[in-house]
């Protein structure tokens, strides 16, 4: 069995799922990340995010690789 | 400023290994513009000022309020109703007379960025609305002049240094749907945040200016003041300009930028407002339908103002229904009601009339509070 992934939501985002972290098991990129994400949580659907894997900042179609932690973060706009 | 004032002042910075005076003559030659004087603002004109920075320029068209203390702490009770970029300059040259500081009482728009950014080294953006954010960033790329990037949300702050190499619209190239991302007039915030995250833009600052240690270039800080949690996501060969995508791009030039329309590219324009005395003096005629979107925890109440409460994300047409010919979305300050009113002029056919209660619930509950003392 592969390492599960750690997923960490910033901000708002871990407001509409209602925690700041999970681990869930291992997918193999990232559009299947966010397609089993907006899946369990519907209220995704409504943010714009960057997605960074093992602190990379990443966009498109990256591989994950096992046991990685992946950051979703909105932008803030207060000041 | 003399050799000896210079020791004098500066003496324990100076003595650091890596920053002597010629890191001090860097300070001294440099010009920051900060705009907004706001939370993040306030910490990062202190400490420039008391490292040095020969010039500051402070741009910002508020006023002191006392919801404004908790956090900006430059400012007193003495200083309520004045405008705060004057109340900044003062402070600012009673603690440093060496810097000069311009301040600017206006807010920056897409038409007087050039002129402002043009006129400084480094811009520090401790703004609190994302269409100032892409403005500010969209003019510094133009100028090719580096901005230090701040922002927070509720107990969680980023900062950033951006260049045209890679900036804001690399990180976050379409804005969020509006009401999605609240700021902190919506979702509050604690005093120590902006303090700490400011304290961070000015650190930046300083290094960018010095050349010492590693600005974070290319680079974003994450900072949870709950957990104490920080992180910092770098970028990557496939991160901000990915292969196969073309980069997006902002205005490309000034003529560009000042055709912009930021408002529409926020999706904050062109929202009807009703004020709470308007609402409370047509609600009489015709049918009118009041709506607070507000989650369920929020207070104060809104019983004699709405008639139906459910939160934004869980409102629907069917909630609605089709008898009522104006309807009024309400929600805690008027933020959100705005960003209602533009989702349901889509969902909604072109037949009703949908507005935003302007100042939202708080706004309601100070008009009736007036109304009662005039009554009296």
């Amino acid at each position: 069995m592969q390492a599960q992934l750690t997923i960490l939501f910033f901000g708002q985002l871990a407001e509409a799922v209602g925690t700041g972290m999970e681990t869930i098991a291992h997918v193999r990129d990232t559009v299947q990340l966010d397609e089993l994400l907006k899946a369990r949580y519907p209220r995704l659907n409504g943010f714009t995010y960057v997605r960074s894997v093992n602190n990379k900042v990443v966009s498109g179609i990256t591989e994950i690789p096992e046991g990685a932690t992946i950051a979703l973060l909105p932008p803030f706009s207060g000041g | 400023m003399n050799r000896e004032d210079l020791y004098e002042r500066y003496q324990r910075q100076m003595m650091l290994p890596g920053f002597g005076e010629q890191k001090q003559m860097l300070l001294e030659q440099a010009s920051v513009l900060v705009i907004g004087a706001g939370g993040l603002g306030c910490p990062v004109l202190s400490y420039l000022a008391a490292a040095g920075v020969g010039r500051i320029g402070l741009v910002d068209d508020d006023a002191v309020e006392i919801h404004n203390l908790h956090r900006q702490v430059i400012y007193t009770m003495e200083d309520l109703g004045r405008a705060k970029v004057t109340v900044a300059a003062e402070r600012i040259s009673a603690l440093n007379p060496g810097v000069i500081i311009v301040p600017y009482k206006q807010r920056v728009s897409n038409q007087n960025i050039r002129e402002l950014v043009e006129g400084y080294d480094l811009i520090i953006d401790g703004t609190d609305n994302f269409e100032t954010r892409y403005l500010v960033n969209d003019a510094c790329v133009i100028a090719g002049k580096p901005l230090v990037y701040g922002a927070i949300s509720q107990y969680e702050g980023q900062v950033s240094v951006f260049t045209p190499d890679f900036h804001y619209r690399d990180l976050f190239p379409d804005p969020p749907a509006p009401g999605s991302v609240l700021n902190c007039s919506e979702a509050g915030v604690i005093g120590v945040l902006p303090g700490l995250i400011g304290i961070l833009m000015a650190q930046e600052a300083i290094k960018i200016i010095t050349g010492i240690g590693q600005p974070l270039y290319a680079k974003l800080l994450l900072w949870n003041l709950l957990t104490n949690n920080s992180m910092v996501m770098e970028n990557s060969p496939d991160g901000w300009h990915p292969t196969g995508e073309a980069r997006r791009v902002g205005p490309r030039n000034w003529t560009e930028l000042e055709a912009f329309d930021y408002s529409w590219f926020c999706g904050t324009g062109k929202v009807n407002n009703i004020t709470a005395a308007e609402l409370k003096a047509m609600r009489a005629q015709g049918e009118w339908l009041v709506i607070d979107i507000r989650e369920p925890h929020e207070l104060p109440g809104s019983e004699g103002l709405a008639d139906l409460r459910i939160p934004s994300a869980e409102l629907l047409p069917k909630h609605i229904g089709d008898t009522a010919e104006k309807i009024v979305f309400v929600c805690q300050s008027g933020k959100r009601s705005e960003a209602a009113v533009l989702r349901f002029s889509n969902l909604l056919d072109g037949s009703r009339q949908l507005y935003s209660l302007q100042g939202g619930v708080l706004g309601w509950s100070q008009f009736q509070q007036y109304e009662q003392r005039e009554n009296h």
